[in-house]
């Protein structure tokens, strides 16, 4: 925070800034020219303070300051121009370029310090202010029970992923509907928390088993949908089975105790399913759902244009595990 | 290293202002020596090429850094010149160019007092 760029082609002048501000505390980057302020200030991670000399051969303070301001999606920098100018038009001018205070020349170095912690208290209140722009940020686009994308979100994510699949001749995009198996029953025998316990570490288990550029969200109360980019139905079938046995492998620790849990899943792919948007391909991979949650739980089924199919053959299929 | 024979820079104000630096002080002093025979050059050519643009920026940066030093009166001539120029009175600026060397000349003999006093 207290590092702060000089720009001023008066040596003695800069000279003096420089001395006053690292006596009180300030890292100083001096410069002699406009144009070498304007490319530190735009570089990330730059000085976020600036005291910038009106008049300079080449680029002036006042164009500075536009360059600064030009800049978009960067740190607010404030910047406080110096001047020996006097009159209200050539103030009100550089006011205008964009620069947040000004200072005459010969300075006074309280006064300067004053004007700097007025500047950083305004660069306090941005940060902040940014802060609670990405809070609100993530919660607007986040499950706040699992952290996982919410649905909102995975739409969007599955649509952009189906259009780009379809732009780039990838394997296609294939989705995965979970729910978890007998959910209501835990809830009514042990408790809100222990479903709650239950949905976050479902969350935890099913981030555990996709890639970093897969999708996985909370779609609605205890069902979980998986975006896997690039990924035909054939390659999605032991991915889902790899997240199936991922819930079933071992109790769930909840305030109620350790719980068994299971979940039936639903695949459908765009490679089998070709000109689906989001929305019918999730249709699809709900009736797969439907049709593992028939047939006993625990189990995922794959939807087919020529039917259903479950992704493990009958025969090595396990039973299910009563909640 | 209160001077009398110093009359063109104001020392205590100047000190004041430095929050009693006095090696900040001589610092800027010597680089006033240093630097203001370049720039006494650039603003005699221009005033005697006419260059009212030329006068006006060479003018102005003599304005501020005399006010850096408390030079009060040179940085005042030196703004009278910047105006001259600004307003492109080429007549008077050979008159008020003369009357500014010969301050500017007073505050160098005025600087190297004052840096001598700092050494003894």
């Amino acid at each position: 925070m207290n590092s702060i760029l000089i720009a001023d082609d008066d040596k003695l002048s800069r000279r003096l800034l420089q001395t006053t501000l690292e006596k009180a505390g300030y890292q100083v980057v001096a410069v002699e020219d406009g144009a070498s302020a304007a490319r530190l200030l735009c570089k990330p991670n730059g000085p976020r303070l600036a005291l910038l000399d009106w008049v300079m051969p080449g680029m002036d303070g006042p164009s500075v300051v536009r360059a600064v301001r030009s800049q978009r999606e960067h740190p607010y920098i404030h910047i406080i121009l110096l001047t020996s100018k006097q009159s209200k038009e050539d103030i009100i001018a550089g006011l205008d370029s964009g620069a947040d205070d000004y200072l005459t020349k010969p300075f006074h170095p309280p006064e300067l310090r004053a004007r700097l912690r007025s500047g950083e208290r305004i660069l306090m209140l941005e940060e902040k202010l940014v802060e609670a722009r990405e809070t609100m940020r993530f919660k607007a686009t986040h499950d706040s029970l699992t952290g996982l994308w919410n649905r909102a979100v995975i739409m969007e994510i599955l649509d952009r992923e189906i259009t780009r699949a379809s732009r780039d001749h990838s394997k296609g995009v294939t989705v995965i509907l979970g729910d978890v198996d007998h959910f209501k029953k835990v809830n009514d025998n042990h408790g809100h928390a222990a479903g709650d316990a239950v949905l976050r570490e479902v969350a935890r288990r099913m981030n555990s088993a996709v890639r970093s550029y897969d999708a996985v969200s909370r779609y609605g109360g205890e069902e979980f949908l998986v975006v896997l980019a690039n990924c035909s139905t054939q390659l999605a079938v032991p991915r889902a089975e790899h997240i199936r046995g991922l819930i079933e492998t071992r109790p769930f620790d909840t305030p109620s105790g350790p719980l068994n849990i299971s979940m039936s899943l639903g695949i459908a792919g765009t490679d089998d399913w070709p000109g689906l948007t989001g929305e019918p391909l999730i249709r699809e991979a709900d009736v797969a759902l439907y049709r593992a949650k028939e047939s006993g739980r625990n189990c995922a089924f794959v939807a087919r244009p020529n039917g259903l199919e479950p992704a493990v053959p009958e025969r090595q299929k396990k039973g299910p595990i009563p909640a | 290293m209160t001077n009398p024979l110093v009359s063109t820079i104001d020392w205590q104000e100047l000190l004041a202002r430095v929050e009693n630096d006095a090696d900040l002080a001589r610092e800027i002093l010597s680089i006033f020596q240093s630097d203001a025979p370049s720039y006494r050059e650039a603003l005699r050519h221009a005033v005697e090429t006419q260059n009212a643009e030329e006068v006006r920026k060479a003018a102005h940066a003599f304005k501020g850094m005399l006010a850096n030093l408390s030079a009060n009166s040179a940085s005042q001539m030196a703004a009278q010149l910047e105006q001259l120029g600004k307003t492109a009175k080429t007549a008077e600026m050979a008159a008020a160019w003369r009357d500014f060397e010969d301050e500017l000349l007073r505050v160098l003999r005025d600087t190297e007092h004052l840096l001598a006093g700092a050494s003894e």
